[in-house]
């Protein structure tokens, strides 16, 4: 565990109290997710959307995934102290109580559905609530420390937001956003995967049951590989739906061809430096996939 | 473009598939008690079954 000094008081205080609830919110995490969110505005209003709207639902996405991230903090403070990713965590350095984490996550939750409905509609309101349940519910409180299936089926809370965003143009929800939908929960496994294979030794400290602790680093590079396939396959369909164009086409051909020959050398025992490369590409692949797709459609 | 698509969708998507099942159908634990097991292929069938739906209706536009 690792400590820093801060002043008790004044600006300084302040301002690191702050920043600690900022990271309650897991601000890189959600940021990512606010991009697939903005992207479906885009492409279920073809074109630009409304700004106030477009800035609301960013507004609102933000408190959703970010209340979700705080509760996700107070559950897990319990295995956050035995992994080097997360052991300075505010909870587990002692700089927030438990109590004052879990209320703020769940203040921030209820803020997300007032100011979704407030300023969007009451689906996308319902729909990020959904995607915070499934985040502490299903994945956090059930999944995560019960099978190796954690991630594909708790990869569906980080799916949601696409459809929050096309639900606050809409008001409902068509083949298209699921097919956004499915793109996030098939990147999803790969993505995290190769992110596990670098923490292997963490979760298993930890007692979490992620798949290279439960089946071996050699099983995990296969399925990262074959999810990568089944990834990129998916990301076609918008243009199999008929809503997407050569552009689209080209641009996820491109960006999933580089994320399978990522996968291929990661199955090939390139290491972990090529685990950690194939986790910062997939962060890279969804953003540009949507942004891409944003275009061509918009 | 939408048929070159499609083709490619399944063409990826398929043995990939046909792998993973089996492979999930591998790592089923015999010790494990019934409702474990039945989780197990709920799970399992998730993913299969959203792709299949899903790539039916876009087929079908």
């Amino acid at each position: 565990v690792t400590t820093r000094a801060v002043p008790a008081h004044g600006p300084a205080a302040a301002l690191a109290v702050a920043a600690d609830y900022l990271r309650l919110t897991k601000p890189r995490v959600v940021v990512l997710l606010l991009v697939t969110t903005a992207a479906a505005m885009f492409i279920a209003a073809r074109g630009v959307p409304d700004r106030w709207l477009l800035l609301w639902t960013m507004v609102g996405g933000y408190l959703a995934a970010g209340g979700a991230g705080a509760i996700n903090h107070y559950i897990d403070r319990d295995i956050d102290r035995h992994m080097g990713r997360t052991d300075a965590r505010p909870l587990v350095a002692g700089r927030v109580s438990p109590v004052r984490a879990l209320v703020f996550g769940i203040v921030l939750g209820a803020l997300s559905a007032v100011v979704l409905t407030a300023f969007a509609n009451a689906l996308a309101a319902a729909l990020a609530l959904v995607g915070l349940a499934l985040y502490v519910g299903v994945y956090t409180l059930w999944l995560k420390r019960t099978t190796f299936h954690n991630i594909v089926i708790g990869g569906a809370a980080g799916a949601v937001p696409p459809l929050v965003g096309w639900a606050a143009v809409t008001g409902s929800l068509g083949l298209e956003a699921w097919i956004l939908f499915a793109i996030i929960f098939y990147w999803t496994p790969p993505h995290f995967w190769a992110l596990s294979l670098v923490l292997k030794d963490d979760y298993a400290a930890a007692g979490v049951p992620m798949l290279p602790v439960v089946r071996g680093e050699e099983e995990t590079r296969r399925q990262v590989l074959l999810w990568s396939l089944v990834m990129t396959a998916v990301s076609l369909l918008p243009v199999a739906a008929g809503y997407a164009g050569a552009f689209y086409m080209a641009a996820a051909l491109v960006l999933g061809g580089v994320f399978c020959v990522c996968a291929w050398l990661l199955w090939r025992r390139r290491g972990l430096g090529m685990a950690r490369l194939t986790f910062h590409y997939s962060l890279v692949y969804l953003a540009l996939l949507f942004v891409a797709l944003a275009v061509d459609v918009a | 473009m939408r048929d070159l698509a499609i083709v490619l969708a399944i063409a990826l998507a398929l043995p990939a598939l046909v792998l993973i099942v089996r492979d999930v159908v591998a790592a089923a634990d015999p010790a494990a008690g019934r409702a474990d097991r039945l989780l197990h292929v709920v799970w399992s069938a998730v993913p299969v079954v959203l792709l299949v739906v899903l790539m039916v209706l876009a087929v079908r536009g």
